[in-house]
């Protein structure tokens, strides 16, 4: 996935209503990469099942085993 | 306590009035405390005092001082989540864990400080009770160093990523994080209502069921609560109970002090009862990515507001988690999701496999660091602490699993190291039962700090 730069995320922070001015928009664009970089980790994860959806639910088993 | 509250040995003004003086006392040396209000405390005790008398009992919590976290609503008074970004305006309704707490005749003696926003792991200004210079832990660290300190038998705390469990086990104390959804989030601020789990901190574990049974109360907003009885395993003992020992990933790589200590309590199930199978989970490695995938953009939805009106007033790493949260495309934040489902199917499967009622491990691979320090060292490693606490607690708030974290020791520098025991879901009343049976054999939940 491609990097924002800094003056994109300025854009983007005054279009979401945010000061841009009040945030170091060059560490904001080096923090993003660093995490689409740990995001993308999870497709070793994702690739090995088919995920239909995102639904989850805790309850699956109620039995108990003793 | 209870028993000598019943005893009429002492009664509850006299409890909260220790308490309240316990908690002014030690509140300059470790901060846990936001607020402390004596007055509410004792005419509550007092009234709690005329209803044993007139024979109304409430319950083993009736007359019992506590503390909750200044995340969760409390009538009359504000709720700040350890941010300048929040008002002083009083709560104008009790959350439901507080509300059916009351009920249960808890005496609410003030609020405990939070990490900011409750995200973080440091809690600064408290600081831990086995050694000052010494982070409590956190979230909810203000929670655990009050019951670790002595001043309360139990305090509320909350858990997203191991916010119960972190500040439990780096304070020497019990801490339970229920199955996700069992005990009512409402009137309490979200971090990620994902992963959102309430819960104790307390001095035992049997503290912890008795205190989890008054928290479950009757909600009727949470569909999923149904009668049921946290207490009912406590004496069950661990004969014939098949316990799974996690190995690998994210379980290490872990400090020595605590792969000793953790290799000792292990032992010990053995020789108490518990058969013993040796388990991975390599689905796990992924556990922060899934984590902070989910993390980062409900706390930004959530915060939002804040992140606009007051940029300056927010710490720069959880600004950075909130900003990353709002900008990050959504696909992220669905593979997060994605990546819950796929480790929540790879425990169960684990859990099936091998025909475990339990899954142990520590709770986290690392004591207690200093309240300045930013990364533990490994053997092969440098590592953030937040990531390193957070990679063992994680994996259950993902599944939704209940896991309970139990003092197992100490390290040679005299820090606390925690046990922790997942159950399946649903079976918190399994996971106490067996952290129950280890604490009844071993004596570290009795051993207290130098401050208390």
């Amino acid at each position: 996935m491609r990097s924002f730069t800094a003056d994109e995320i300025a854009t983007l922070l005054n279009r979401l209503g945010l000061p841009s001015s009040k945030f170091d928009t060059e560490e904001i664009a080096k923090d993003l990469k660093e995490r689409t970089t740990q995001n993308e980790t999870l497709s070793e994860l994702l690739t090995s099942a088919e995920i239909e959806s995102v639904y989850f639910d805790p309850i699956w088993q109620r039995c108990r085993t003793r | 306590m209870s028993r000598q509250l019943r005893d009429r040995k002492v009664s509850a003004q006299e409890l909260t009035a220790i308490a309240l003086r316990s908690a002014s006392r030690l509140n300059d040396k470790i901060g846990a405390f936001e607020l402390i209000d004596e007055q509410s405390a004792l005419i509550a005790a007092k009234r709690l005092d005329e209803e044993l008398r007139s024979g109304r009992d409430r319950g083993p919590l009736h007359g019992i001082p506590i503390a909750i976290k200044d995340i969760i609503d409390v009538f009359g008074w504000p709720t700040r989540c350890g941010s300048d970004t929040y008002s002083d305006e009083p709560a104008t309704e009790d959350a439901v864990v507080v509300r059916n707490l009351r009920e249960c005749g808890a005496v609410l003696i003030g609020k405990t400080v939070p990490h900011e926003l409750a995200c973080g792991v440091y809690s600064h200004p408290v600081r831990n009770p086995w050694n000052l210079s010494c982070l409590p832990g956190g979230s909810s660290g203000g929670s655990a160093a009050c019951v670790a300190a002595g001043i309360v038998p139990m305090a509320l705390g909350s858990d997203t990523g191991g916010s119960i469990r972190i500040p439990a086990s780096v304070c020497g104390v019990a801490g339970i994080k229920p199955t996700f959804n069992r005990i009512s989030c409402v009137g309490a601020k979200p971090l990620s209502w994902s992963l959102d789990h309430i819960g104790p901190i307390a001095a035992s574990v049997e503290d912890c069921a008795l205190s989890l049974q008054a928290m479950l109360g009757f909600d009727v907003s949470s569909v999923r609560n149904s009668a049921c009885d946290f207490t009912a395993l406590l004496n069950s003992g661990l004969e014939g109970l098949r316990m799974g020992v996690l190995r690998g990933a994210p379980f290490e790589p872990m400090h020595s002090g605590v792969e000793v200590t953790f290799d000792r309590a292990v032992d010990q199930l053995e020789i108490i009862g518990a058969q013993r199978v040796d388990v991975t989970i390599p689905e796990l490695e992924h556990t922060i990515a899934a984590e902070f995938a989910i993390v980062g953009p409900e706390a930004a939805h959530y915060h939002r507001k804040r992140l606009r009106e007051y940029p300056d007033q927010i710490d720069p790493g959880i600004k950075a988690l909130l900003l990353a949260g709002l900008l990050l495309p959504s696909t992220q934040y669905l593979r997060g999701l994605q990546a819950r489902k796929v480790i929540a199917d790879a425990i169960r499967r684990c859990f099936d496999h091998h025909r475990l009622d339990i899954i142990v491990t520590p709770t986290l691979p690392a004591t207690a660091a200093t309240r300045d320090q930013e990364v533990f060292e490994y053997a092969h490693r440098t590592e953030p602490v937040t990531i390193s606490y957070v990679r063992t607690t994680a994996p259950f708030n993902l599944s939704g699993l209940p896991a309970l974290s139990v003092p197992c020791g100490f390290d040679n520098t005299g820090l606390p190291v925690g046990l922790q025991f997942v159950g399946r879901p649903m079976e918190d009343a399994t996971v106490l039962g067996a952290g129950h049976a280890y604490e009844s054999t071993t004596t570290w939940h009795k051993e207290t700090p130098t401050v208390s």
